[in-house]
């Protein structure tokens, strides 16, 4: 445990960068919490759900480039076997569909980003980086920003802990 | 940042005192302050920070439990006549296990939990604990730090037991509530619902330790204060039951690194739930760090390197070390606590409530050794201070004086309460029999929530994990019947066991409290013979989780239920090993207080000799004499039946301690002797609920008769429905059906039907058949009503 000596990559210097990196299950497979929160959103009362997808969220900041990230990626965030990533830089909607993207508020301990920290440092990556980590939800069907704003605050997100944000995919 | 505050309380008048109290989220009163005014005019200086946060963490209602060391005058009034009485109500719930002077009791009262002898070479700890208010507000993240801070009293009791099993209990309002009706900032129950038992399941079941019993209650009453106790069974060598903290050792810290987070949190569970909350006082759980950190300290256990453990619960390092160093005095260094991040002032890292944090007393000679076996496992630990026999706790911050204490004035000067307290005894009447449809009554029964299967939650526990359970949490032919208790078998070359269950019941003391109590305590002890533990060795916890205790009545109900703890504890000679409580449940709307129903929980643990006489409640064998033990009476009050019906009124069961004690007694020799093939003991719903449950789990029928019930009355309601204590329902091998009525004689006992090959319950009167039952439907409506 602790240091790993050997395998241990000393990376050339990089330049400071941020990253947001999604995960999410390929197609067709079975989403058993996406599923559970179509079932929650219907008892709300908002039967016009259509389907629900959720995707992890993980923002990096730090020594970082795109290829040290998609090493990243696929070694430590992914199961390989069931899903994939993709890289932006900034956020985005998908067309014709309702994203809330929750992330932990300032000073909320964030065990998972923690965790992952220690996971990229221990597969030999030593480059100092800085994690945080979120959901993004993407809803479908016929709903209003009302019904958003209410599925947010009832479901998605626990606004004593996060903060949420909705997005229409123009 | 960094910076020490000193705050003006010496010139401060009544009105400011409060001022800072309230300000600084202190909740302490006026006496209080007075008394800290008092001792800071004497040593004619103003507090820190530090030194005032460390007193408020001390005195509070979660730490120092004011209201049950108080004096309460009670008064009781019963038909216009009024008694009076001063009462200490932990001097009362004690004073039980003193007088029953068991001597397999091993630590009571005195540490993070009780424990009692397993076998000649270990002991057995338990402790329950409650986390209403941060599972009320955040429910993944709530339920699951509070299993993990009962975890970390199993863990710090005496120099620590090795935790084998969880248990959960939960109070919610009831899922069916519209959204409309909630108040702003009450989180819907089905969320808190969802939410609790997902954080149980996750810090649980990455703990590697099974969950195995608990309970689930729905009432309204819970709507805006949910209730989550989290208990957790450790093993623990007898020799390492006890521990002390000698002048010179080093102060260790162990685990997680400080952060801002659950600051308060003592203090804030010792008040009311209001709408605006700040982050700070939610805890984040993180289960890897304390399954290291247990494994490590077992291991540093074992090789004796250090001489007293407790964990960082409530209060931080103030409450900690404050208490370690009771008896001493201790020095601490704040700028070498590990952090999460920079930027704490000293009295948010002498305060925070972070996580999977505990602390060792080290003797010096030790220290390198420990800090090598936590280096190598990959947990932190650092030496932050030294206990020393000064008196004084003295806090430094690079090289700033953050506070310094006297601990007699810390733990010995905390200004007595005073309180009043009033319970009036209201006249039981019984109420006319209804008419009803039987059939329907008995499947609305069972498809009521508070009845319903909870396999769902279950299936969401690891039960399984270590390998050692015995009698499991969901039994039968399709292992989904309901279970009495848990049995374990925690040693690989020994057949005796350990058997955990529990007893809750709010609906009674909404009658009356005091018999709340008394069935609460046998329905535990009942659960415990189901599944083949001895009644005679069996150790209880109290829980008791209560409304606003300013209020006289609130407090009467209080009184009133400890009363009735200690002297039905006192009947079935069952000492109070370890007990906690969590006051001020209550929400203010509209400036209205509206409080919990005052609930108190009762887990019982008990040993068994030979788990292979383990007893389960699923019908087995078609032609096996079917019995009922103990007599039925007219005790409808309280019970599902009227609840259903929507009666308030009726007599609520009275336990009979002297005769359920010698049914249970010979109930035992009869499992030990072999001579029953299933038991399951007649609570909520009656004789129609407990039935239909030993068909579900045995997948064969039951043919019963009522006339042949011994019932106080002729009624058919009574005897399907009353929920009198001391009844089991027993089945017996065909073979020893002379010996059983034999061992039993002198006993209400009677044989009332037999198992049948066909699938379902039938229920005569004489030879008339009342009603049947399928199989399939008791199944689906039991099974029915909770689903994910």
């Amino acid at each position: 445990m602790g240091k790993f000596k050997t395998g241990s990559i000393l990376l050339r210097r990089l330049k400071m960068d941020t990253f947001l990196v999604e995960i999410f299950y390929k197609e067709g497979l079975f989403d058993a919490m996406a599923y559970e929160i179509k079932k929650s959103i219907q008892e709300l009362g908002i039967g016009s759900i259509k389907d629900v997808r959720i995707k992890n969220l993980y923002r990096i900041e730090g020594e970082i480039d795109d290829a040290l990230l998609r090493r990243i990626c696929r070694e430590v965030l992914i199961d390989r076997v069931s899903q994939d990533f993709k890289i932006y830089k900034k956020s985005r909607g998908e067309k014709g569909k309702w994203t809330v993207e929750v992330w932990f508020k300032k000073g909320v301990t964030d065990t998972v980003a923690e965790t992952t920290e220690k996971a990229i440092r221990d597969i030999g990556i030593k480059n100092s980086l800085k994690i945080s980590t979120g959901k993004k939800y993407i809803l479908e069907g016929d709903l209003r920003r009302e019904d958003v704003e209410n599925i947010s605050v009832k479901i998605l997100a626990n606004t004593l802990i996060h903060d949420y944000s909705i997005k229409w995919g123009k | 940042m960094g910076k020490i505050r000193e705050i003006n309380i010496i010139d401060a008048d009544d009105r400011e005192l409060m001022e800072i109290s309230r300000k600084n989220l202190l909740s302490l009163d006026l006496k209080e302050m007075k008394a800290i005014q008092n001792y800071f005019r004497k040593i004619g200086r103003n507090p820190t920070d530090c030194e005032i946060e460390t007193i408020a963490q001390t005195w509070s209602e979660h730490c120092f439990h004011k209201t049950f060391k108080a004096e309460i005058e009670y008064i009781e009034e019963e038909d216009g006549k009024r008694r009076k009485e001063k009462i200490r109500l932990l001097d009362e719930i004690m004073g039980v296990t003193r007088k029953l002077r068991k001597k397999w009791c091993i630590s009571v009262f005195k540490d993070n939990a009780g424990i009692i002898e397993f076998n000649d070479k270990y002991g057995v700890a338990f402790k329950v604990e409650t986390h209403n208010h941060p599972s009320a507000l955040e429910p993944y993240g709530g339920a699951g730090t509070g299993i993990g801070g009962v975890i970390r009293d199993i863990l710090g009791v005496g120099l620590g037991a090795k935790p084998i099993l969880n248990t959960d209990v939960f109070c919610f309002g009831r899922l069916d509530t519209p959204y409309e009706k909630l108040p702003e900032g009450v989180l819907h129950p089905k969320r808190i619902f969802k939410g609790v038992v997902s954080g149980v399941r996750d810090y649980g079941n990455r703990m590697g330790i099974p969950t195995g019993n608990g309970a689930i209650i729905f009432d309204n009453g819970y709507l805006y204060n949910c209730l989550v106790f989290c208990g957790t069974v450790g093993l623990i060598p007898k020799e390492k039951s006890f521990k002390e903290v000698k002048d010179g050792d080093f102060i260790v810290v162990v685990g997680g690194r400080t952060g801002r987070d659950g600051i308060h949190g003592a203090t804030f569970s010792s008040t009311s739930l209001q709408k605006d909350i700040p982050t700070s006082v939610v805890q984040i759980g993180n289960p890897v760090v304390e399954k290291k950190l247990l494994d490590v300290l077992l291991v540093a256990r074992d090789m004796g390197l250090y001489s007293s453990i407790t964990d960082c619960g409530a209060g931080g390092f103030s409450s900690a070390i404050g208490e370690m160093g009771k008896n001493l005095g201790a020095e601490v260094y704040l700028e070498k606590v590990p952090l999460k991040y920079k930027g704490l002032n000293p009295w948010e890292i002498w305060l925070s409530e972070s996580q999977e944090r505990m602390v060792l007393a080290v003797p010096p000679d030790k220290v390198k050794k420990l800090l090598q076996i936590f280096k190598k496992e990959d947990v932190e630990a650092k030496v932050i201070g030294r206990f020393v026999n000064t008196g004084y706790l003295k806090i430094y911050y690079r090289g700033k004086v953050a506070g310094n204490l006297s601990m007699e004035f810390l733990h010995k000067n905390i200004p007595e309460r005073k309180l009043k307290a009033y319970f009036k005894i209201k006249k039981e009447h019984d109420e006319k029999e209804r008419k009803i449809d039987f059939e329907d009554m008995v499947l609305k029964l069972l498809s009521d929530p508070n009845i319903a299967s909870k396999e769902v939650v279950i299936r969401q526990y690891d039960h399984e994990v270590i390998g050692q359970t015995v009698v499991k949490p969901l039994v039968g032919k399709e292992n989904d019947g309901p279970s009495d208790g848990i049995v374990l078998k925690p040693l690989y070359d020994e057949w005796r066991g350990i058997a955990v269950s529990c007893g809750i019941n709010p609906f009674y003391g909404k009658i009356d409290p005091y018999f709340m109590a008394g069935c609460c305590i046998e329905e535990s002890l009942r659960n415990l013979v189901c599944v083949g533990g001895n009644p005679k060795k069996v150790a209880i916890l109290d829980n008791f989780c209560w409304g606003d205790v300013n209020d006289e009545r609130q407090l009467g109900l209080l009184v009133r239920t400890v009363k009735g703890c200690r002297d039905f504890a006192l009947k079935y000679k069952v000492p109070f090993i370890s007990g906690k409580d969590s006051l001020n449940n209550f929400f203010v709307e509209n400036g209205k207080k509206i409080s919990i129903p005052g609930t108190l929980l009762i887990s019982a643990i008990g040993i068994i000799e030979d788990v292979r006489k383990s007893v389960t409640s699923d019908f087995k064998k078609s032609g096996n004499p079917v019995y009922i033990c103990g007599k039925t009476y007219r005790e409808l009050g309280g019970s599902h039946y009227y609840k259903i019906l929507g009666i308030d009124g009726g007599i609520v069961p009275k336990p009979r301690p002297e005769k359920a004690m010698e049914i249970m007694e010979k109930i035992h020799i009869a499992m030990k002797n072999g001579w029953i093939k299933s038991c399951h003991d007649c609570s909520e719903g009656g004789i129609s609920v407990a039935l239909s449950e030993m068909v579900i789990g045995g997948g064969t029928g039951v043919d019963a008769d009522i006339e042949k019930i011994i019932c106080e009355d002729g009624k058919i309601e009574t005897k399907l429905f009353s929920e009198t204590q001391g009844r089991f329902l027993i089945e017996v091998d065909e073979k020893y059906e002379r010996d059983f009525e034999r061992l039993m004689e002198n006993t209400e006992f009677s044989k009332i039907g037999k198992v049948i090959d066909e699938p379902l319950m039938r229920i005569r009167k004489g030879r008339e058949i009342l009603f049947e039952i399928r199989y399939e439907d008791l199944k689906n409506s039991w099974k029915g009503s909770i689903r994910w």
